[in-house]
């Protein structure tokens, strides 16, 4: 069972990372910081338990993994992975990370010269697709919200007072509903190995998951709340709103297909496609290529990174595979 | 609970009362000049006036920036309506100091340009007006506010037109260069009245469209 602390130390760095939901509501003083991340920690969970398995079918079927061993270092190699490469400023997203990891796994058996180690790669396809999908698919979302809440507003609000009120509710609801796809699309990056490999049963997975997700939230998501909070509310408080709902959508979508994706590229996405409906000075081509230049490092970092390690604790003794 | 932005509304209540104290103020200041070019001493009874109206308009000042920082509205709208009510707060200033000038300096005021001094006065007063319709607008109904943007340069133009007229028949006047400095000077700070509201409705202007998407 303590083999599980390496996922819940990637739950804690996702909710610490990724739970910008509130983030333009927290930097415009709409909700407290307190009852943001509160807000996140409920949904967060609710969203892992209810919808978390849908997405750790996926990785399950990737894993070849059997072995709780190498299911602790799967996820100890990317959680270290992931922050060796956020502390050098690299683009790094925790779903790419996670994939590359087990692909580690996967590559150390096919050197160890276990039949059939090698399968794992022919079923990347549905994944890559949909990391390729994750930043069109919010910019399109995006582009759809923009005219439909310039509709509304235009239609229906009339004053000042009105419009303030509307943002804050639907600012709120859009984070909520955030937090929840969060919950349910990236739960499958802390523990799916551990379903993989017998550790865990899909409702504990997703309930642990979650709550270290949550935990991450509450303890240290201030400076990335506000840091995507405050970059956000450049495009006004009309487009920070859109932003929020179709990055929400957005990770909400991706967990019906049942892939993990990134949370820091959907909301890249939303952001370029209000640019790109507003003129093309809003679109940050240096972001796009970032996005495009980590599908390729990140999971190919990630998977020599695995490799090393398991390789690392075979040679110190610890059995691998079993 | 969240949803409920009460301090939102108490701004907009305080801001119109703000709106309403300098409106006073310059319906005050119109009083003042007629008051003093009729050489009639009650004109110091209204300067007196719109010092208060300004030091009560000033309140209202540091109560509204007082919440708009504790957290009401947007970043973007809280710092354009921190703005807005510093601008209308100047107007009031300006007024003070055309009452203190008359009270203080007692400027002569030929009658040749005395009519047109008025004028301006009056003109200056008459912002008051749309000036409040569009803060009304800003809380009731936004695609209003166009109509009443039109009226503040009508009456900017105006007073423009009427501050060209007054300079060039003042410099043909036989007066001292002191005397006819000072009047200079006094009717320059009367036409910036006009200026900070045209200034004011372009702001409120700004923050309707911003208002869209």
């Amino acid at each position: 069972m303590w083999r599980i602390i390496s996922g819940l130390w990637m739950g804690w760095g996702l909710g610490a990372n990724d739970s910008n939901f509130f983030g333009p509501g927290v930097a415009a003083k709409v909700i407290k910081y307190r009852t943001a991340t509160i807000l996140i920690a409920i949904f967060v969970v609710i969203g892992a338990v209810m919808e978390g398995p849908k997405c750790m079918h996926t990785l399950d079927k990737l894993s070849a993994t059997t072995s709780p061993n190498e299911a602790f270092i799967i996820l100890f190699s990317a959680a270290l992975c992931v922050m060796i490469m956020s502390s050098a400023g690299m683009p790094v997203s925790t779903s790419q990370a996670v994939v590359g990891s087990i692909l580690g796994g996967s590559l150390f058996r096919y050197y160890l010269g276990v039949p059939g180690a090698l399968d794992s790669f022919s079923k990347l396809g549905k994944i890559v697709i949909c990391w390729i999908g994750t930043p069109l698919g919010a910019a399109f979302m995006a582009f759809i919200l923009f005219h439909v809440v310039d509709y509304i507003t235009s239609r229906y609000i009339r004053n000042i007072l009105a419009l303030n009120r509307f943002i804050t509710v639907t600012l709120v609801v859009a984070g909520c509903y955030g937090a929840y796809g969060l919950g349910a699309n990236n739960v499958a990056n802390t523990t799916a190995v551990y379903v993989a490999s017998g550790t865990l049963n899909e409702f504990n997975a997703a309930l642990y998951g979650g709550l270290a997700m949550a935990v991450g939230a509450l303890t240290f998501s201030r400076r990335v709340m506000m840091t995507v909070g405050e970059k956000i509310a450049v495009i006004g408080p009309l487009g920070a709103l859109v932003a929020t709902l179709s990055h929400s959508m957005t990770m909400h979508f991706f967990t019906q297909v049942g892939v993990p994706v990134s949370s820091s590229q959907a909301i890249v996405g939303a952001v370029m496609g209000i640019g790109f409906v507003k003129g093309a000075d809003g679109v940050s081509y240096k972001k796009l290529l970032s996005i495009v230049t980590g599908w390729i490092i990140t999971p190919i970092s990630s998977m020599l990174f695995c490799f090393g390690v398991i390789w690392l604790f075979s040679k110190l003794g610890m059995t691998i595979l079993q | 609970m969240f949803f409920k932005r009460k301090r939102e509304q108490n701004i907009f209540e305080l801001f119109k009362k703000h709106a309403d104290l300098i409106g006073k103020t310059l319906c005050a200041l119109e009083q003042t000049v007629e008051l003093f070019l009729k050489e009639d001493p009650e004109f110091m009874q209204r300067s007196k006036e719109m010092h208060e109206y300004e030091h009560e308009a000033d309140k209202y000042l540091i109560e509204i920036r007082k919440n708009l920082f504790e957290g009401a509205f947007f970043q973007g709208l809280r710092n354009d309506f921190a703005e807005l009510i510093v601008t209308m707060d100047k107007i009031a200033g300006d007024c003070v100091i055309v009452g203190r000038k008359l009270s203080e300096e007692k400027p002569y005021l030929p009658e040749e340009i005395s009519e047109i001094i008025l004028d301006i006065a009056k003109e200056s007063s008459a912002v008051s007006e749309p000036l409040l319709c569009a803060i009304d607008f800003l809380g009731t109904d936004l695609k209003e506010i166009e109509k009443v943007v039109e009226m503040v340069t009508e009456h900017e133009e105006a007073v423009d037109a009427l501050m060209h007229k007054l300079l060039k028949r003042l410099f043909e006047l036989d007066l001292d260069l002191a005397n006819k400095l000072q009047i200079r000077d006094l009717v320059l700070y009367l036409s910036k009245i006009t200026d900070k509201a045209e200034d004011i409705m372009d702001r409120i202007s700004i923050l309707a469209m911003n208002m869209k998407i």
